[in-house]
């Protein structure tokens, strides 16, 4: 079963739209959402929560469309973090937890201060108090403690230092380690979506580029310095996408369609991402 | 067990969890019906990709080396000594064939080579 | 919903500070006006709320809670409900420490209630849609309004309680108060949702 699934999604929103996006999250895996500010990330995140309707397409979020009235019963087990967390400043922990238990019926307040225990967040300190590493490891707490299914988030872990975010990357890690838990996790830090992802959705200028399994992804893909001569040697559909240089010319390459001996190099994400936002270009 | 994924190695991650886990039951350190780690389980302590895992489990696994029990896991298969001898016996192959033409390229006789290969059996 | 007018509560807290001290002060002076205006005050204390809302982009984080539009939109009126209902339980108690209190002015006490709930609702829309921060020159002009017209109201009947029939006036109050109510609780519906 697929947690997340777009079939041909579509939004506009005066100057930027969304266009013809198709992607799913298979249920016990982790999806990378990565691209540019102002790719379509978020507006993809609000369109799967239903926090904004879609022109056109289909999106179903645990088998559910997310249309349908009944979603919001489904919300019930999606626990969401976004680029900031919005509580009022005025709140501590232990108000957020009060408030919480009245609005998720399957809140649990002992998983919720455990984590605020793990995380050293102090239960009566003000959120406005709290730095920002502080303040998205409480919405990561929250999200965590109602049992949720998927943990949808939103640049949840920018603005934040390594260590800090890689303790958090564990806990999604671990998360998944049930198979019915999925993560939606949306980052234009590339190296941190490389380190955790199952899949990788690549956003560019409200396109899908590709949303394909990372590790074939990066199996698939080379990188192979040569010369404008030697580039002849290289089979024309082996060729994703090139970037020539007054001296020399690199180019990125599939390594299925590639025969001969050619000293291809490994690629990271990043090498493969840059490439073919220039190619789309 | 244990088992070392290298980033930087440039042998796919699937591969070299494959490679590994049939090593370790080609040289008797898995025994017949011992169990796998569970995929999941493995991919998360690994930190890799759960699709990845299970790309290499079902390649052991169509290889015979291992067998899937529904809702229990993977478990080590009765791999026959002649199968393992055999790998072995294929292993062997390719690295005489690399040594043959070692020594065609620097005139090295068959003579000199099992003299070669008595005295490091001596040493040893 | 519960859950959303807890936490109105907790962000209304400092404002409500306030209101109290303006309660304690209502004891000793024994002013019409001064009732009027804390009746309608705390049926607008839920906006201090909401500007919480607005300035931490609270929205946002309701989106992806389990919350439906009506929850979201209702609590707020709710709220108000809450607030008015304690305000006049504190103008009764001030009334009658104060020997002030008159039987027949249990009916103006309803329809300065009535007149509260009417500006709470012009209010609420008016505030999803243009924004506290920027409707607050308006909320106040409302306010002090409407605390002038109930406590005219209030006057006029204490003084000449025989020329008005008090139960038709009430009926009437009531009835307005509670169809505004209504229509503004759906036009904010439509308000919100077009925000999305």
């Amino acid at each position: 079963m697929n947690a997340i699934e777009l079939k041909r999604v579509t939004k506009n929103y005066g100057a930027f739209s969304l266009k013809d996006i198709t992607l799913s999250l298979p249920s016990g895996c982790i999806l990378g959402l990565v691209g540019e500010n102002g790719a379509g990330k978020s507006t993809t995140i609000r369109l799967l929560l239903n926090a904004a309707a879609r022109d056109a397409g289909e999106i179903t979020v645990l088998g559910r469309d997310v249309r349908k009235k009944e979603f919001r019963r489904v919300k019930e087990q999606i626990g969401v973090v976004l680029d900031e967390a919005y509580y009022p400043d005025v709140l501590s922990a232990g108000n957020v937890n009060l408030i919480m238990k009245h609005i998720y019926r399957s809140w649990q307040e002992d998983i919720f201060y455990d984590y605020l225990k793990r995380f050293a967040l102090s239960e009566k300190k003000l959120f406005k108090e709290y730095s920002r590493g502080m303040k998205m490891k409480l919405a990561i707490a929250a999200a965590l403690s109602h049992q949720p299914k998927l943990l949808v988030l939103d640049e949840a872990t920018s603005g934040l230092d390594p260590v800090i975010r890689d303790e958090i990357l564990e806990i999604f890690n671990d998360f998944t380690r049930d198979e019915d838990h999925s993560v939606l996790l949306s980052s234009h830090i590339i190296s941190d979506l490389e380190k955790i992802s199952d899949y990788i959705a690549y956003l560019h200028q409200g396109k899908l580029v590709f949303c394909e399994e990372k590790d074939r992804l990066l199996e698939e893909y080379g990188i192979l310095h040569t010369t404008s001569a030697g580039l002849s040697d290289v089979p024309k559909d082996a060729i994703e996408a090139k970037r020539q240089g007054r001296y020399s010319t690199e180019v990125l390459v599939r390594r299925s369609r590639l025969s001969g001996a050619f000293d291809v190099e490994p690629a990271n994400l990043e090498d493969i991402m840059l490439f073919m936002a220039k190619k789309g270009e | 067990m244990e088992i070392l994924i290298k980033n930087s190695s440039g042998q796919p991650i699937y591969e070299q969890i494959y490679t590994q886990i049939k090593d370790l039951i080609l040289n008797g350190a898995l025994a017949e019906g011992d169990a796998l780690p569970s995929i999941r389980g493995l991919a998360k302590d690994l930190r890799i990709s759960v699709i990845t895992t299970k790309r290499a489990y079902d390649e052991l696994e169509r290889e015979g080396f291992v067998n899937t029990v529904a809702g229990k896991g993977c478990f080590v298969a009765g791999t026959d000594r002649e199968l393992i001898r055999e790998e072995h016996l294929k292993k062997i192959e390719t690295h005489l064939q690399a040594i043959s033409q070692l020594a065609k390229s620097c005139g090295i006789t068959n003579e000199e080579l099992i003299e070669m290969f008595r005295i490091l059996e001596v040493e040893e | 919903m519960k859950g959303l007018l807890i936490k109105d509560a907790f962000t209304m807290m400092k404002e409500t500070k306030y209101f109290f001290i303006l309660a304690v002060v209502m004891m000793f002076l024994q002013n019409d006006f001064l009732f009027s205006y804390i009746i309608v005050y705390a049926a607008m204390l839920p906006m201090a709320a909401q500007a919480y809302d607005e300035r931490v982009k609270w929205d946002k984080m309701a989106q992806t809670l389990p919350l439906t539009v009506d929850q979201i939109v209702g609590s707020k009126y709710i709220m108000g409900y809450l607030s008015a209902f304690a305000a006049v339980l504190m103008v009764l108690a001030a009334r009658l420490l104060g020997r002030s209190f008159r039987a027949e002015e249990f009916g103006m006490l309803l329809i300065v209630v009535c007149v509260a709930l009417v500006v709470q609702a012009l209010n609420i829309p008016l505030m999803f849609w243009i924004g506290v921060e920027r409707g607050r020159l308006l909320f106040i002009i409302l306010v002090i309004g409407a605390a002038m017209a109930a406590s005219s109201i209030w006057q006029e009947a204490i003084t000449a309680p025989l020329t008005l029939n008090i139960r038709l006036l009430l009926s009437a109050a009531f009835g307005v108060t509670v169809i505004v109510n209504i229509i503004s609780f759906y036009l904010c519906r439509i308000v919100y949702n077009r925000k999305q």
